[in-house]
């Protein structure tokens, strides 16, 4: 069932679901949660690479490493609810990993039977969908230029040539899709020039979205903030952050999961 | 549908929308600045609006007619759209706002004196397509400028009056490139329907913009990297269209508008 009213909300089974990362790279600007390590819930997760994702590229899911452990619910389920705190302010955006491939440093890649990941997005709807960049290495000037298939269905749009930062591993950036474009089905090529080390392109589905603005405070975020996103079995969750100094920003975040 | 419940919002279609300007501008102090032309999510919109006849209503979507600078909406024109949820931060200290850019013309000449004709109507982009109350009048710095900029500009109010003034307005400095000033409107007025006319004069050089807004949120970043997330209790869920064109200005403490990152949640019912 679909959760349509307080009531629903009420009734529906719920699951409370936990992701503490007290180690990050450190970055004022955004990172990826998903290789951040050391005595962690979940555990790191493996970065994709040249041998493990090519050409075809990943779906990772739920039982993949480095996603929140959802526990199996029925119906449809939602993030009803969320409590986190940091040492640090920041701001985070928890999202489900649709995909993911990675390369060697300035390597061009033109993907092949990609997997789809049509199952993980409410109502066949493409649009919302965001392509990031991942650092695996620290240094150069990279520029990257992806190549995908637009929301709709069009072929060979591109996110044009653009800078990214590659200060430190983890640290990550959002591409911007072609003018017109709100999403995407596909990841169709890969470049990169200017890097000294390897990268990762993923597709995310941003959830919701969150500030810490004070350090070692609970922070409590109730429906009307969530926004109820709709999640399913074999998301996977994890998140990116922008701390607000150059310290490391882990957070200790529990999230409710309401299903019906 | 009309959104009157809280189960309406909650049974409502979601999209998710970024805004964010990876370059900055400088700017001045406690003076609002424009930022929808630098680079970042949506890509950057080119400043000079290019119609100083007629003026242009820009659009956002659907696809196919996007307006660059503009987040790209997705739901249907046949159900209402609203701004239900801004989660907001920005690398300075600073008060962000989002508005609907209705309806823009320029660049002018700092000593534009130009009467407009064949508006196109922006009445699709107010509640009721009727109400044009709360919407503002704003000047926009294209290059910059030597001596002071005043703009007078003659409009239409949200009655349909012709011929209200805003007076000769100051920018109060020399234009630098993306600097915003309000034109006050007529004493009276709350609203307006159409800009009649646009003149420039006492500056010797620089060129200008004049757009009408429809100011939808604001919110404040009090220190660096700071922000917040407004849900839709503090935002008031203002109603938005699918075409329309949000657009962001920055009113910094310092003297830049430093990297603004916003996410914007829409709901439609």
């Amino acid at each position: 069932m679909t959760i349509a009213s307080v009531v629903d909300y009420f009734v529906a089974p719920k699951q409370q679901v936990r992701y503490f990362k007290n180690t990050s790279p450190n970055s004022a600007l955004y990172y990826s949660s998903w290789t951040a390590g050391g005595n962690n819930v979940p555990s790191a997760g493996v970065t994709p690479t040249a041998a493990n994702s090519q050409p075809t590229g990943i779906v990772p899911t739920v039982n993949t490493t480095g996603a929140a452990v959802i526990t199996p619910f029925s119906g449809n389920g939602y993030i009803t609810q969320a409590t986190a705190q940091c040492t640090i302010p920041g701001r985070y955006w928890v999202i489900d990993r649709l995909f993911h491939i990675g390369a060697t440093a300035n390597q061009t890649v033109v993907l092949s039977n990609q997997p789809s990941y049509a199952s993980r997005i409410p109502n066949g709807d493409f649009t919302g969908l965001q392509i990031w960049y991942e650092s695996t290495g620290g240094g150069g000037t990279p520029t990257m230029t992806v190549t995908y298939t637009d929301q709709s269905g069009n072929t060979g749009h591109s996110t044009g040539a653009f800078a990214v930062n590659a200060s430190s591993i983890g640290v990550a950036s959002q591409l911007p899709l072609q003018v017109g474009d709100s999403g995407l089905q596909k990841i169709e090529s890969t470049s990169c020039t200017g890097g000294i080390s390897g990268y990762v392109i993923t597709v995310v589905r941003p959830l919701f979205h969150f500030y810490i603005g004070n350090a070692n405070q609970e922070h409590i975020f109730p429906f009307p903030t969530t926004g109820l996103p709709q999640i399913y079995q074999d998301s996977c969750i994890h998140y990116y952050a922008h701390g607000t100094t150059l310290s490391g920003i882990g957070i200790d975040l529990t999230m409710e999961i309401a299903s019906l | 549908m009309t959104i009157m419940t809280l189960d309406q919002w909650i049974g409502g279609t979601k999209e998710i929308k970024s805004y964010s300007r990876t370059t900055t501008r400088t700017s001045v102090a406690n003076v609002w600045f424009t930022v929808h032309d630098l680079a970042g999510h949506p890509g950057a919109a080119t400043l000079a609006v290019g119609n100083t006849a007629n003026g242009l209503v820009p659009v956002s979507g659907p696809a196919g007619a996007q307006t660059n600078g503009y987040p790209l909406l997705n739901f249907s024109s046949n159900v209402t759209g609203y701004l239900t949820n801004v989660d907001f931060g920005s690398t300075v200290a600073c008060r962000l706002s989002i508005y609907d850019r209705l309806f823009n013309c320029g660049a002018y000449t700092f000593n534009a004196a130009t009467t407009l004709a064949s508006q196109p109507s922006y009445a699709g982009r107010v509640p009721g397509g009727t109400d044009f109350t709360g919407l503002q009048l704003w000047a926009e710095a294209v290059t910059a400028g030597t001596l002071v900029q005043n703009v007078t500009v003659t409009y239409t109010d949200q009655s349909g009056n012709t011929g209200h003034t805003t007076g000769a307005v100051s920018a109060g400095a020399a234009l630098t490139v993306g600097k915003l000033w309000q034109l006050p409107l007529a004493a009276g007025d709350s609203g307006l329907q159409k800009i009649e006319s646009v003149t420039g004069t006492v500056a010797s050089a620089g060129t200008f913009n004049v757009f009408v807004a429809r100011p939808l949120w604001s919110g404040r970043v009090t220190i660096a990297n700071g922000g917040d997330c407004h849900g839709l209790d503090r935002v008031g869920m203002p109603q938005i269209w699918n075409t329309s064109c949000l657009a962001l200005m920055v009113n910094a403490d310092s003297t830049s508008t430093g990297n603004p990152d916003i996410i914007l949640e829409i709901t439609s019912f």
